[in-house]
Protein backbone atom coordinates (compact mmCIF):
# COMPACT_ATOMS: atom_id res chain seq x y z
CA UNK A 1 0.00 0.00 0.00
CA UNK A 2 1.78 3.18 -0.86
CA UNK A 3 0.66 6.95 0.20
CA UNK A 4 1.16 9.76 -1.72
CA UNK A 5 4.67 11.32 -1.29
CA UNK A 6 4.76 14.66 0.65
CA UNK A 7 7.97 16.80 0.17
CA UNK A 8 10.32 16.35 2.75
CA UNK A 9 13.12 19.25 2.80
CA UNK A 10 14.81 17.98 4.92
CA UNK A 11 15.55 14.85 3.07
CA UNK A 12 16.13 15.89 -0.40
CA UNK A 13 18.41 18.66 1.13
CA UNK A 14 20.81 15.67 2.14
CA UNK A 15 20.71 13.77 -0.82
CA UNK A 16 21.51 16.61 -3.24
CA UNK A 17 24.30 17.28 -0.74
CA UNK A 18 25.17 13.69 -1.49
CA UNK A 19 24.58 14.00 -5.58
CA UNK A 20 26.28 17.46 -5.24
CA UNK A 21 29.54 15.57 -3.70
CA UNK A 22 29.51 12.70 -5.73
CA UNK A 23 29.48 14.85 -8.84
CA UNK A 24 32.22 16.19 -7.87
CA UNK A 25 34.21 13.39 -7.00
CA UNK A 26 33.95 11.91 -10.20
CA UNK A 27 34.35 15.31 -12.10
CA UNK A 28 37.62 15.20 -10.57
CA UNK A 29 38.33 12.04 -11.57
CA UNK A 30 37.54 11.71 -15.16
CA UNK A 31 39.20 14.93 -15.40
CA UNK A 32 42.29 13.60 -14.70
CA UNK A 33 44.14 11.90 -17.94
CA UNK A 34 44.58 8.35 -15.99
CA UNK A 35 41.16 7.14 -15.38
CA UNK A 36 42.24 3.92 -14.03
CA UNK A 37 39.01 1.31 -15.56
CA UNK A 38 39.17 1.07 -19.14
CA UNK A 39 36.22 -1.16 -19.00
CA UNK A 40 33.60 2.09 -16.90
CA UNK A 41 32.71 4.81 -18.41
CA UNK A 42 31.05 7.82 -16.31
CA UNK A 43 29.00 10.50 -17.50
CA UNK A 44 27.33 13.24 -15.34
CA UNK A 45 25.24 16.24 -15.58
CA UNK A 46 24.48 19.29 -13.85
CA UNK A 47 21.53 21.80 -15.17
CA UNK A 48 20.32 24.87 -13.56
CA UNK A 49 17.20 26.60 -14.84
CA UNK A 50 15.08 30.03 -14.72
CA UNK A 51 12.06 31.20 -15.45
CA UNK A 52 9.86 33.77 -15.49
CA UNK A 53 6.14 34.15 -16.63
CA UNK A 54 4.09 37.57 -17.24
CA UNK A 55 1.05 35.32 -15.94
CA UNK A 56 0.53 31.70 -14.79
CA UNK A 57 3.19 30.15 -12.92
CA UNK A 58 5.73 27.56 -14.15
CA UNK A 59 8.15 25.39 -12.06
CA UNK A 60 7.13 27.67 -9.03
CA UNK A 61 6.57 30.99 -8.84
CA UNK A 62 7.57 32.16 -12.06
CA UNK A 63 4.77 34.90 -12.22
CA UNK A 64 6.25 36.59 -9.04
CA UNK A 65 9.58 37.12 -10.15
CA UNK A 66 12.07 34.40 -11.00
CA UNK A 67 11.56 30.66 -10.53
CA UNK A 68 14.81 29.09 -9.78
CA UNK A 69 13.19 25.71 -8.49
CA UNK A 70 14.57 23.86 -11.35
CA UNK A 71 17.52 21.83 -11.30
CA UNK A 72 18.80 18.37 -12.47
CA UNK A 73 21.46 16.78 -11.21
CA UNK A 74 22.81 13.50 -12.86
CA UNK A 75 25.16 10.71 -12.87
CA UNK A 76 25.61 7.91 -14.79
CA UNK A 77 27.75 4.61 -15.28
CA UNK A 78 28.78 1.82 -17.83
CA UNK A 79 30.30 -1.60 -16.85
CA UNK A 80 31.36 -3.18 -20.27
CA UNK A 81 31.88 -6.50 -19.10
CA UNK A 82 32.02 -7.79 -22.63
CA UNK A 83 31.26 -5.63 -25.63
CA UNK A 84 27.93 -7.92 -25.60
CA UNK A 85 27.80 -7.66 -22.06
CA UNK A 86 26.99 -4.32 -20.05
CA UNK A 87 25.96 -3.21 -16.84
CA UNK A 88 24.15 0.68 -17.02
CA UNK A 89 22.74 2.70 -14.04
CA UNK A 90 22.00 6.34 -13.88
CA UNK A 91 20.95 8.57 -10.63
CA UNK A 92 19.00 11.55 -10.99
CA UNK A 93 17.85 14.07 -8.91
CA UNK A 94 15.35 16.60 -10.26
CA UNK A 95 13.37 19.56 -8.97
CA UNK A 96 10.85 21.18 -11.10
CA UNK A 97 8.70 23.99 -8.57
CA UNK A 98 5.93 21.89 -7.21
CA UNK A 99 6.57 18.97 -9.96
CA UNK A 100 9.41 17.59 -8.60
CA UNK A 101 11.23 17.48 -5.00
CA UNK A 102 14.52 16.70 -6.06
CA UNK A 103 14.61 12.79 -4.37
CA UNK A 104 17.34 11.21 -5.56
CA UNK A 105 15.95 8.51 -7.88
CA UNK A 106 17.26 5.47 -10.19
CA UNK A 107 16.38 6.98 -13.55
CA UNK A 108 17.45 3.80 -15.16
CA UNK A 109 19.26 0.63 -14.12
CA UNK A 110 19.58 -2.31 -16.63
CA UNK A 111 21.64 -5.54 -18.09
CA UNK A 112 21.56 -5.06 -21.89
CA UNK A 113 22.99 -8.37 -23.39
CA UNK A 114 23.12 -8.27 -26.76
CA UNK A 115 22.67 -11.70 -28.29
CA UNK A 116 23.04 -11.16 -31.98
CA UNK A 117 26.07 -9.28 -33.08
CA UNK A 118 26.72 -9.11 -37.13
CA UNK A 119 28.10 -6.48 -40.01
CA UNK A 120 24.55 -5.92 -40.86
CA UNK A 121 21.96 -7.41 -37.83
CA UNK A 122 22.44 -6.42 -33.86
CA UNK A 123 19.85 -8.13 -31.47
CA UNK A 124 19.76 -7.87 -27.74
CA UNK A 125 17.63 -7.82 -24.57
CA UNK A 126 17.78 -5.45 -21.58
CA UNK A 127 16.40 -5.83 -18.31
CA UNK A 128 15.96 -3.35 -15.24
CA UNK A 129 14.52 -0.53 -15.20
CA UNK A 130 14.45 1.14 -19.01
CA UNK A 131 13.77 4.75 -20.81
CA UNK A 132 10.80 4.44 -22.86
CA UNK A 133 11.31 4.81 -26.18
CA UNK A 134 8.65 7.30 -27.14
CA UNK A 135 9.34 9.88 -30.05
CA UNK A 136 12.71 11.23 -30.88
CA UNK A 137 13.38 12.80 -27.42
CA UNK A 138 12.01 11.17 -24.60
CA UNK A 139 14.96 8.76 -23.72
CA UNK A 140 17.12 11.66 -22.21
CA UNK A 141 14.40 14.46 -21.77
CA UNK A 142 15.97 15.31 -18.45
CA UNK A 143 19.66 16.09 -19.95
CA UNK A 144 19.49 19.52 -21.19
CA UNK A 145 22.63 19.41 -23.49
CA UNK A 146 20.99 16.60 -25.45
CA UNK A 147 17.49 18.06 -26.90
CA UNK A 148 16.68 21.61 -28.42
CA UNK A 149 15.09 23.91 -25.94
CA UNK A 150 14.69 24.48 -22.44
CA UNK A 151 11.72 22.83 -22.27
CA UNK A 152 10.78 20.17 -24.76
CA UNK A 153 7.92 20.59 -26.94
CA UNK A 154 5.17 20.55 -23.87
CA UNK A 155 2.36 19.20 -26.48
CA UNK A 156 3.99 15.78 -26.48
CA UNK A 157 6.82 15.71 -23.93
CA UNK A 158 3.94 17.54 -21.21
CA UNK A 159 5.98 18.04 -17.74
CA UNK A 160 2.98 17.14 -15.59
CA UNK A 161 2.79 13.30 -17.43
CA UNK A 162 6.62 13.39 -17.19
CA UNK A 163 6.45 10.81 -14.40
CA UNK A 164 4.59 7.86 -16.33
CA UNK A 165 6.16 8.08 -19.47
CA UNK A 166 10.21 8.29 -17.59
CA UNK A 167 10.84 4.67 -17.52
CA UNK A 168 9.46 1.25 -17.00
CA UNK A 169 10.45 -1.67 -14.92
CA UNK A 170 10.60 -4.59 -16.79
CA UNK A 171 12.05 -6.14 -20.33
CA UNK A 172 12.82 -4.82 -23.60
CA UNK A 173 13.84 -5.85 -27.18
CA UNK A 174 15.77 -4.39 -29.84
CA UNK A 175 17.18 -5.19 -33.24
CA UNK A 176 18.99 -2.99 -35.40
CA UNK A 177 19.60 -4.00 -39.42
CA UNK A 178 22.04 -2.17 -41.68
CA UNK A 179 21.15 -1.78 -45.04
CA UNK A 180 23.06 0.29 -47.71
CA UNK A 181 20.64 2.64 -47.68
CA UNK A 182 19.76 3.02 -44.21
CA UNK A 183 19.20 1.18 -41.10
CA UNK A 184 16.22 0.03 -39.22
CA UNK A 185 15.99 0.35 -35.51
CA UNK A 186 13.15 -1.48 -33.58
CA UNK A 187 12.22 -1.00 -29.39
CA UNK A 188 9.64 -3.32 -27.78
CA UNK A 189 9.48 -2.48 -24.33
CA UNK A 190 6.94 -4.46 -21.48
CA UNK A 191 7.03 -3.55 -17.94
CA UNK A 192 5.43 -1.87 -14.89
CA UNK A 193 5.47 1.98 -14.90
CA UNK A 194 7.45 4.23 -11.92
CA UNK A 195 5.04 3.80 -9.09
CA UNK A 196 7.15 6.65 -7.25
CA UNK A 197 6.62 8.86 -9.26
CA UNK A 198 2.72 7.67 -9.66
CA UNK A 199 2.42 8.51 -6.36
CA UNK A 200 3.67 11.88 -6.92
CA UNK A 201 1.29 13.06 -9.24
CA UNK A 202 -1.39 11.68 -7.48
CA UNK A 203 -0.23 13.60 -4.13
CA UNK A 204 0.44 16.79 -6.12
CA UNK A 205 -3.10 16.36 -7.13
CA UNK A 206 -4.21 16.60 -3.74
CA UNK A 207 -5.99 12.88 -3.54
CA UNK A 208 -4.99 9.74 -1.32
CA UNK A 209 -4.43 7.30 -4.39
CA UNK A 210 -3.14 3.55 -3.87
CA UNK A 211 -1.48 2.45 -6.88
CA UNK A 212 -2.37 -1.83 -6.83
CA UNK A 213 -1.09 -2.33 -10.68
CA UNK A 214 0.39 -0.84 -13.47
CA UNK A 215 1.21 -1.77 -16.80
CA UNK A 216 3.07 -1.11 -19.95
CA UNK A 217 3.58 -1.88 -23.70
CA UNK A 218 5.22 -0.05 -25.90
CA UNK A 219 7.13 -0.58 -29.59
CA UNK A 220 8.69 1.83 -31.59
CA UNK A 221 10.42 1.37 -35.24
CA UNK A 222 13.11 3.77 -36.90
CA UNK A 223 14.98 4.40 -39.74
CA UNK A 224 18.02 6.28 -40.25
CA UNK A 225 19.36 7.36 -43.46
CA UNK A 226 23.64 8.01 -43.40
CA UNK A 227 23.19 7.65 -39.40
CA UNK A 228 20.65 10.22 -38.81
CA UNK A 229 20.74 12.66 -41.73
CA UNK A 230 17.17 11.76 -42.27
CA UNK A 231 15.29 9.53 -39.26
CA UNK A 232 11.51 8.82 -39.68
CA UNK A 233 9.78 6.57 -37.15
CA UNK A 234 6.85 5.54 -35.10
CA UNK A 235 5.46 4.21 -32.13
CA UNK A 236 2.36 2.73 -30.16
CA UNK A 237 2.30 2.73 -26.18
CA UNK A 238 -0.51 1.21 -24.25
CA UNK A 239 -0.29 1.79 -20.46
CA UNK A 240 -2.83 0.72 -17.70
CA UNK A 241 -2.75 2.23 -14.12
CA UNK A 242 -5.21 0.34 -11.53
CA UNK A 243 -5.50 1.99 -7.97
CA UNK A 244 -7.70 3.02 -5.70
CA UNK A 245 -9.03 6.00 -4.12
CA UNK A 246 -10.39 6.47 -0.57
CA UNK A 247 -13.95 8.26 -1.39
CA UNK A 248 -13.86 10.07 1.26
CA UNK A 249 -10.84 12.31 0.05
CA UNK A 250 -12.31 12.55 -3.23
CA UNK A 251 -15.71 13.05 -3.26
CA UNK A 252 -17.22 13.23 0.08
CA UNK A 253 -20.67 12.64 -0.77
CA UNK A 254 -20.45 9.19 -2.01
CA UNK A 255 -18.80 8.23 1.29
CA UNK A 256 -22.17 6.01 1.95
CA UNK A 257 -22.40 4.48 -1.14
CA UNK A 258 -18.68 2.98 -1.25
CA UNK A 259 -15.72 3.94 0.89
CA UNK A 260 -13.29 3.36 -1.63
CA UNK A 261 -13.61 3.94 -5.26
CA UNK A 262 -11.01 1.57 -7.25
CA UNK A 263 -11.08 1.97 -11.22
CA UNK A 264 -8.21 1.21 -14.36
CA UNK A 265 -7.13 4.07 -16.48
CA UNK A 266 -5.73 3.08 -19.99
CA UNK A 267 -3.79 5.44 -21.86
CA UNK A 268 -3.21 4.51 -25.77
CA UNK A 269 -0.53 6.63 -27.25
CA UNK A 270 0.25 6.52 -30.94
CA UNK A 271 2.83 9.27 -32.45
CA UNK A 272 4.90 9.64 -35.69
CA UNK A 273 8.59 11.50 -36.39
CA UNK A 274 10.15 12.60 -38.99
CA UNK A 275 13.58 14.75 -39.05
CA UNK A 276 15.89 15.89 -41.21
CA UNK A 277 19.48 16.79 -40.18
CA UNK A 278 21.40 19.29 -42.92
CA UNK A 279 24.98 20.80 -42.23
CA UNK A 280 23.49 23.73 -40.29
CA UNK A 281 20.09 23.24 -40.29
CA UNK A 282 17.49 20.64 -38.76
CA UNK A 283 13.97 20.01 -39.16
CA UNK A 284 12.15 17.96 -36.99
CA UNK A 285 8.00 17.40 -36.61
CA UNK A 286 6.08 14.64 -34.84
CA UNK A 287 2.65 14.25 -34.29
CA UNK A 288 0.81 11.84 -31.67
CA UNK A 289 -2.47 11.42 -30.75
CA UNK A 290 -3.56 10.44 -26.85
CA UNK A 291 -6.68 8.27 -25.76
CA UNK A 292 -7.59 7.64 -22.29
CA UNK A 293 -10.33 5.69 -21.24
CA UNK A 294 -11.56 3.84 -17.38
CA UNK A 295 -13.29 1.33 -16.93
CA UNK A 296 -13.33 -1.58 -13.93
CA UNK A 297 -14.81 0.87 -11.69
CA UNK A 298 -16.24 -0.37 -8.09
CA UNK A 299 -19.97 -1.08 -8.63
CA UNK A 300 -22.58 0.73 -6.68
CA UNK A 301 -25.27 -1.71 -5.04
CA UNK A 302 -28.05 -2.17 -7.13
CA UNK A 303 -26.90 0.21 -9.88
CA UNK A 304 -23.67 -1.16 -11.70
CA UNK A 305 -20.28 0.50 -11.71
CA UNK A 306 -20.02 3.89 -10.31
CA UNK A 307 -18.44 5.36 -13.55
CA UNK A 308 -19.51 3.17 -16.46
CA UNK A 309 -16.11 1.85 -19.07
CA UNK A 310 -16.07 4.81 -21.51
CA UNK A 311 -13.72 7.12 -23.39
CA UNK A 312 -12.35 10.37 -21.86
CA UNK A 313 -11.07 11.90 -24.58
CA UNK A 314 -8.36 12.18 -26.64
CA UNK A 315 -5.72 14.74 -27.10
CA UNK A 316 -4.04 15.83 -30.35
CA UNK A 317 -0.43 16.85 -30.35
CA UNK A 318 2.05 18.33 -33.33
CA UNK A 319 4.94 20.30 -33.45
CA UNK A 320 7.33 21.82 -35.92
CA UNK A 321 10.52 22.67 -35.52
CA UNK A 322 13.88 24.18 -37.20
CA UNK A 323 17.33 24.61 -35.49
CA UNK A 324 19.89 26.60 -37.27
CA UNK A 325 23.67 26.63 -36.60
CA UNK A 326 24.87 29.93 -37.07
CA UNK A 327 28.14 29.61 -36.03
CA UNK A 328 30.53 26.57 -34.68
CA UNK A 329 29.04 27.21 -30.86
CA UNK A 330 25.93 28.92 -31.50
CA UNK A 331 22.54 27.44 -32.52
CA UNK A 332 19.14 29.57 -32.97
CA UNK A 333 15.62 27.90 -32.53
CA UNK A 334 12.34 28.59 -33.56
CA UNK A 335 9.45 25.90 -32.80
CA UNK A 336 5.55 25.98 -33.21
CA UNK A 337 4.16 23.39 -30.68
CA UNK A 338 0.23 22.36 -30.45
CA UNK A 339 -2.11 20.61 -28.38
CA UNK A 340 -5.89 20.28 -28.08
CA UNK A 341 -7.96 17.83 -26.05
CA UNK A 342 -11.80 16.79 -26.41
CA UNK A 343 -13.33 15.61 -23.47
CA UNK A 344 -16.00 14.01 -23.76
CA UNK A 345 -17.32 14.52 -20.09
CA UNK A 346 -17.72 11.48 -17.64
CA UNK A 347 -20.71 9.56 -17.61
CA UNK A 348 -21.96 8.36 -13.95
CA UNK A 349 -23.81 4.82 -12.51
CA UNK A 350 -27.20 7.17 -12.98
CA UNK A 351 -27.04 8.42 -16.45
CA UNK A 352 -26.35 11.71 -15.91
CA UNK A 353 -23.25 13.28 -17.20
CA UNK A 354 -20.65 15.31 -15.85
CA UNK A 355 -19.53 18.48 -18.12
CA UNK A 356 -15.91 19.74 -17.79
CA UNK A 357 -16.20 22.94 -16.14
CA UNK A 358 -12.28 23.95 -16.62
CA UNK A 359 -12.04 27.37 -18.78
CA UNK A 360 -11.98 26.62 -22.39
CA UNK A 361 -8.38 27.83 -22.65
CA UNK A 362 -7.28 24.67 -20.58
CA UNK A 363 -7.97 22.42 -23.60
CA UNK A 364 -5.75 23.66 -25.86
CA UNK A 365 -2.07 25.57 -25.91
CA UNK A 366 -0.64 26.80 -28.94
CA UNK A 367 3.33 27.61 -28.25
CA UNK A 368 5.66 30.00 -30.52
CA UNK A 369 9.18 29.48 -29.01
CA UNK A 370 12.56 31.26 -30.31
CA UNK A 371 15.56 30.37 -28.80
CA UNK A 372 19.56 30.70 -28.67
CA UNK A 373 22.22 28.20 -27.66
CA UNK A 374 25.76 29.29 -26.74
CA UNK A 375 28.46 26.35 -25.90
CA UNK A 376 31.52 28.16 -24.61
CA UNK A 377 33.30 24.77 -24.34
CA UNK A 378 32.44 21.16 -24.99
CA UNK A 379 31.08 20.89 -21.93
CA UNK A 380 29.47 23.89 -21.14
CA UNK A 381 25.96 24.91 -22.72
CA UNK A 382 23.75 28.59 -22.36
CA UNK A 383 20.47 28.68 -23.38
CA UNK A 384 17.84 31.62 -23.53
CA UNK A 385 14.38 31.27 -24.83
CA UNK A 386 11.23 32.98 -24.96
CA UNK A 387 7.77 31.20 -25.35
CA UNK A 388 4.80 33.00 -26.31
CA UNK A 389 1.51 30.76 -25.11
CA UNK A 390 -2.16 30.79 -25.92
CA UNK A 391 -3.99 28.03 -23.71
CA UNK A 392 -3.60 26.34 -20.95
CA UNK A 393 -3.22 22.68 -21.57
CA UNK A 394 -0.18 21.61 -20.33
CA UNK A 395 0.25 24.12 -17.33
CA UNK A 396 1.87 21.95 -14.73
CA UNK A 397 -1.35 22.01 -12.54
CA UNK A 398 0.95 21.45 -9.09
CA UNK A 399 2.18 24.81 -9.64
CA UNK A 400 -1.26 26.10 -10.90
CA UNK A 401 -3.81 24.50 -8.52
CA UNK A 402 -6.68 26.65 -9.35
CA UNK A 403 -7.61 26.03 -12.92
CA UNK A 404 -10.04 29.26 -13.11
CA UNK A 405 -7.23 31.93 -11.41
CA UNK A 406 -5.10 30.87 -14.76
CA UNK A 407 -4.49 33.41 -18.09
CA UNK A 408 -5.12 32.36 -21.53
CA UNK A 409 -2.29 34.09 -23.08
CA UNK A 410 0.74 33.84 -21.27
CA UNK A 411 4.70 34.30 -22.09
CA UNK A 412 7.65 32.61 -20.43
CA UNK A 413 11.34 33.84 -20.65
CA UNK A 414 13.72 31.07 -19.61
CA UNK A 415 17.51 31.03 -18.76
CA UNK A 416 19.76 27.22 -18.59
CA UNK A 417 23.24 26.73 -17.81
CA UNK A 418 24.34 22.76 -17.86
CA UNK A 419 27.73 20.90 -17.27
CA UNK A 420 28.23 18.02 -18.38
CA UNK A 421 30.71 15.07 -19.05
CA UNK B 1 66.68 40.07 -52.97
CA UNK B 2 64.53 42.59 -52.55
CA UNK B 3 61.31 42.85 -50.15
CA UNK B 4 59.03 42.50 -52.80
CA UNK B 5 60.79 38.97 -54.14
CA UNK B 6 60.92 37.60 -50.73
CA UNK B 7 57.52 38.18 -50.29
CA UNK B 8 56.46 36.51 -52.92
CA UNK B 9 58.71 33.54 -52.53
CA UNK B 10 57.32 33.29 -48.80
CA UNK B 11 53.62 33.30 -50.54
CA UNK B 12 55.09 30.57 -52.99
CA UNK B 13 56.44 28.48 -50.09
CA UNK B 14 53.22 28.53 -48.15
CA UNK B 15 51.15 27.58 -50.73
CA UNK B 16 53.57 24.70 -51.32
CA UNK B 17 53.09 24.19 -48.23
CA UNK B 18 49.88 24.06 -47.76
CA UNK B 19 49.07 22.11 -50.96
CA UNK B 20 51.39 19.47 -49.52
CA UNK B 21 49.30 18.92 -45.82
CA UNK B 22 46.31 19.60 -47.64
CA UNK B 23 47.25 16.70 -50.01
CA UNK B 24 47.60 14.68 -47.38
CA UNK B 25 45.11 12.35 -47.25
CA UNK B 26 42.96 11.61 -44.11
CA UNK B 27 42.75 8.15 -43.80
CA UNK B 28 41.37 5.42 -41.38
CA UNK B 29 44.08 3.33 -39.08
CA UNK B 30 43.66 0.37 -37.22
CA UNK B 31 45.83 -1.63 -34.92
CA UNK B 32 47.89 -3.94 -36.32
CA UNK B 33 46.69 -7.12 -34.82
CA UNK B 34 43.41 -6.17 -36.98
CA UNK B 35 42.90 -8.69 -39.85
CA UNK B 36 40.76 -6.54 -42.14
CA UNK B 37 42.33 -3.92 -44.67
CA UNK B 38 39.03 -2.85 -46.60
CA UNK B 39 35.92 -1.29 -45.13
CA UNK B 40 32.93 -0.54 -46.84
CA UNK B 41 30.81 3.27 -45.89
CA UNK B 42 27.72 1.94 -44.15
CA UNK B 43 29.47 -0.78 -41.89
CA UNK B 44 32.51 2.23 -41.20
CA UNK B 45 28.91 4.38 -40.42
CA UNK B 46 28.03 1.79 -37.89
CA UNK B 47 31.54 1.10 -36.59
CA UNK B 48 31.60 4.66 -35.61
CA UNK B 49 28.16 4.83 -34.30
CA UNK B 50 29.38 2.37 -31.66
CA UNK B 51 26.86 -0.15 -32.93
CA UNK B 52 29.13 -2.80 -34.30
CA UNK B 53 31.19 -4.48 -31.41
CA UNK B 54 33.50 -6.96 -32.84
CA UNK B 55 36.23 -7.62 -36.04
CA UNK B 56 35.11 -10.43 -37.87
CA UNK B 57 37.99 -12.48 -36.13
CA UNK B 58 36.24 -11.71 -32.81
CA UNK B 59 38.59 -8.96 -31.50
CA UNK B 60 36.21 -6.23 -29.39
CA UNK B 61 36.48 -3.52 -31.69
CA UNK B 62 38.01 -0.08 -29.95
CA UNK B 63 37.05 3.49 -31.24
CA UNK B 64 38.97 6.31 -30.81
CA UNK B 65 38.17 9.91 -32.08
CA UNK B 66 39.26 13.44 -31.81
CA UNK B 67 37.60 15.95 -30.26
CA UNK B 68 34.09 17.42 -31.75
CA UNK B 69 35.59 20.83 -32.58
CA UNK B 70 39.35 19.66 -34.00
CA UNK B 71 39.01 19.89 -37.74
CA UNK B 72 40.43 16.78 -38.37
CA UNK B 73 37.63 15.09 -36.67
CA UNK B 74 35.24 17.46 -39.18
CA UNK B 75 36.98 16.19 -42.09
CA UNK B 76 36.63 12.75 -41.04
CA UNK B 77 32.88 13.05 -40.32
CA UNK B 78 32.36 14.79 -43.84
CA UNK B 79 34.71 13.16 -45.79
CA UNK B 80 34.79 9.43 -44.57
CA UNK B 81 31.49 9.18 -42.71
CA UNK B 82 29.00 11.48 -44.74
CA UNK B 83 28.01 12.92 -41.89
CA UNK B 84 28.97 15.82 -38.98
CA UNK B 85 30.57 16.37 -35.61
CA UNK B 86 27.13 17.31 -34.48
CA UNK B 87 25.43 14.68 -35.49
CA UNK B 88 27.27 11.92 -34.65
CA UNK B 89 27.83 13.87 -30.73
CA UNK B 90 23.79 13.86 -30.82
CA UNK B 91 23.79 10.04 -31.60
CA UNK B 92 26.66 8.91 -29.07
CA UNK B 93 24.78 10.96 -25.96
CA UNK B 94 21.75 9.68 -27.13
CA UNK B 95 23.21 6.24 -25.84
CA UNK B 96 25.50 7.39 -22.93
CA UNK B 97 22.75 8.97 -21.09
CA UNK B 98 20.25 6.27 -21.49
CA UNK B 99 21.81 3.40 -20.99
CA UNK B 100 21.59 1.75 -24.27
CA UNK B 101 25.21 2.59 -25.73
CA UNK B 102 28.34 3.13 -24.74
CA UNK B 103 30.68 6.49 -26.28
CA UNK B 104 33.95 6.26 -28.32
CA UNK B 105 37.14 6.59 -26.47
CA UNK B 106 38.25 10.56 -26.85
CA UNK B 107 42.04 11.23 -27.75
CA UNK B 108 43.24 15.25 -27.43
CA UNK B 109 45.26 14.99 -30.49
CA UNK B 110 46.75 13.21 -33.41
CA UNK B 111 49.97 12.30 -31.49
CA UNK B 112 47.40 10.61 -28.97
CA UNK B 113 45.39 9.45 -31.12
CA UNK B 114 48.62 7.45 -33.06
CA UNK B 115 50.04 6.15 -29.99
CA UNK B 116 46.66 4.30 -29.00
CA UNK B 117 46.15 3.03 -32.21
CA UNK B 118 49.15 1.59 -32.06
CA UNK B 119 49.31 -0.05 -28.46
CA UNK B 120 45.77 -0.71 -28.66
CA UNK B 121 44.13 -4.07 -30.11
CA UNK B 122 41.57 -3.81 -31.72
CA UNK B 123 41.79 0.05 -31.59
CA UNK B 124 40.21 2.14 -34.74
CA UNK B 125 40.70 5.86 -35.15
CA UNK B 126 41.43 8.20 -38.14
CA UNK B 127 44.52 10.34 -38.90
CA UNK B 128 47.23 11.80 -41.91
CA UNK B 129 49.59 9.41 -42.01
CA UNK B 130 52.69 9.95 -44.04
CA UNK B 131 53.25 6.09 -44.20
CA UNK B 132 52.54 3.32 -42.47
CA UNK B 133 53.79 3.62 -39.25
CA UNK B 134 55.18 1.05 -36.27
CA UNK B 135 52.14 -1.19 -35.47
CA UNK B 136 49.68 0.67 -37.50
CA UNK B 137 47.72 -0.34 -40.71
CA UNK B 138 46.17 2.34 -42.95
CA UNK B 139 42.56 1.01 -43.87
CA UNK B 140 41.14 1.38 -47.88
CA UNK B 141 37.65 2.97 -47.43
CA UNK B 142 35.43 3.57 -50.76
Amino acid sequence: MFKSSQHHSGCCKQTRVAAWTLTALLWVTTASADWPFENIQVHGFLNQGLFSTDENDIFGNSNDGFAVDYTQIGLNAAWIITPELRVAGQILSRRAGANDDGDLRLDYGLIDWKFVSSQSNRAGVRLGRIKMPIGLYNETRDVAHTHPGILLPQSIYTESQRDILLSADGVALYAEHTTPMGDWILDVLGGQLREDELNDIAGNAGTDADIDRTRALLARLMYEVDGGRIRLGGYAMQAEIEFGIDTGSFAPALVALTPSIDSTLRADIYGLFAQYNGPQWSLTGEVQRTTTKIFDVTEITGFGPLLPDQNLGYTDNWYLQLTYQVAPRWELLMRYDESSTHDTGTRLFNGSVIPDTSPSHTQYARDMTFGVRWDPTDRVMLRAELHHVEGTLWLPGADNPNASQTRENWNIFALEASYHF
Amino acid sequence: MTARAISIASFVMLIALHAAFAAQPLRVIVNHTVKVSHIDSSSLRSIFGMRISRWPDGTPIKVFVLPDHSPLHEQFAKSLLNTYPHQLRRNWDRMVYSGTGTAPIQVQNEQEMIQKIQETPGAIGYSVVPEETNNVQVISTP
